[in-house]
C-alpha cells in the first residue's frame, strides 16, 4: 500500500508535539484513511500555554515549548532565531524545513496545520514557498511543496524566513548608499 | 514585501478555523485579512473557545473542510 499523504502539524505556544497530537486524536482518526499527521516540536521552552493545564502535566508532557524566542530587550524575534544560543543560530523556518527533510521517505507532504502560534510557523512556511517560486528557485531534493494550509485559532504575523526576511531587507537597502549590490543580488 | 511596502498575501490555498468564543477571535480576523489572499482562503467558524474542536459537529466541519481543500488542490502545483 502506498504511504498516506502527510500533513505537518505545528502546536501552539506553551504546548508540544505530543500534546497537540493528543488534542488532534479524534481528527486524526476521522481522517486516518486519508492522511498521516506528523507533529513537530518547537525549539524553545516556556511555561504552559492556554488549555494545556491541568490535564497535560509537566511530569507527563513537559517541557512546554514555543516557536519564538525574545531578544535582549524582551522583544519577540520575527524569524525565531536565537543568536549564539540554542540551535546554533538557525532560523525557525529553516529549522522546520530541515526537520521535514529529515523525516525522510514517506507520503507526499500535501499540507500543513497549525494551532494558535503554530499558524505563524505555517504562514512562514507558505510565504517562504511562495517567494521561492516567485524568485524562480527550482525545487530542491527533498524540498516540500505544500498544497494547502489549515490554520486553527490563529492570530498575528507569519514567522519570517531567510528568504522572506532578506527580501524585505533587499528593498530597504535599495535606497541605501552602502547597498552591497553584488552580494544581495545573489538572492 | 511588495514594492508598495505592504506584505505579500499568501495565495497558497488555506483553510481558517475561527472560534467565536476565542479571546483571539478578532486577532484571527486580522491575521486572515492582513496575510491571506481572500481569493484562496476559506473560513469555518465554530461556537468555541481557544482550542481544537471538541464537539462532534464542530469537528466534522473541520474534517469536511480539510477533505475539501485537499480535493480542490489535487491538481494545483
Amino acid at each position: 500500500m502506498a504511504p498516506l499523504p502527510r500533513i505537518a502539524c505545528f502546536h501552539g505556544g506553551g504546548s508540544s508535539a505530543a500534546i497537540f497530537a493528543t488534542q488532534c486524536q479524534t481528527l486524526q482518526s476521522q481522517l486516518s484513511s486519508t492522511f498521516e499527521f506528523v507533529f513537530f516540536d518547537a525549539p524553545y521552552e516556556r511555561d504552559a500555554g492556554p488549555g494545556v493545564l491541568p490535564y497535560f502535566t509537566y511530569e507527563k508532557f513537559g517541557p512546554y515549548r514555543t516557536w519564538f524566542c525574545k531578544n535582549e530587550s524582551g522583544q519577540e524575534v520575527p524569524d525565531g532565531r536565537m543568536e549564539g544560543g540554542e540551535g546554533n543560530g538557525e532560523g525557525g523556518i529553516e529549522r522546520v524545513l530541515r526537520l521535514l527533510r529529515e523525516e525522510g521517505e514517506g507520503g507526499e507532504w500535501v499540507g500543513c496545520m497549525g494551532f494558535s502560534q503554530g499558524t505563524r510557523v505555517l504562514g512562514g512556511l507558505l510565504l517562504h514557498q511562495q517567494k521561492r517560486r516567485e524568485m524562480g528557485f527550482p525545487v530542491g531534493e527533498g524540498e516540500v511543496e505544500f498544497r494547502f494550509g489549515v490554520l486553527c485559532m490563529g492570530s498575528f504575523a507569519p514567522m519570517v524566513s531567510d528568504l522572506t526576511g532578506r527580501k524585505s531587507k533587499f528593498l530597504l537597502l535599495r535606497w541605501s548608499p552602502s547597498y552591497e549590490w553584488g552580494y544581495r543580488k545573489s538572492y | 514585501m511588495s514594492l508598495s511596502g505592504t506584505p505579500d498575501l499568501i495565495s497558497i490555498p488555506t483553510l481558517h478555523l475561527h472560534g467565536t468564543k476565542d479571546v483571539n477571535y478578532a486577532n484571527g480576523k486580522k491575521q486572515l485579512a492582513a496575510y491571506y489572499d481572500p481569493k484562496t482562503s476559506r473560513l469555518i467558524e465554530i461556537n468555541y473557545h481557544h482550542a481544537m474542536p471538541w464537539f462532534k459537529a464542530d469537528l466534522m466541519k473541520l474534517v469536511d473542510g480539510i477533505e475539501s481543500i485537499y480535493r480542490d488542490t489535487q491538481e494545483i502545483l
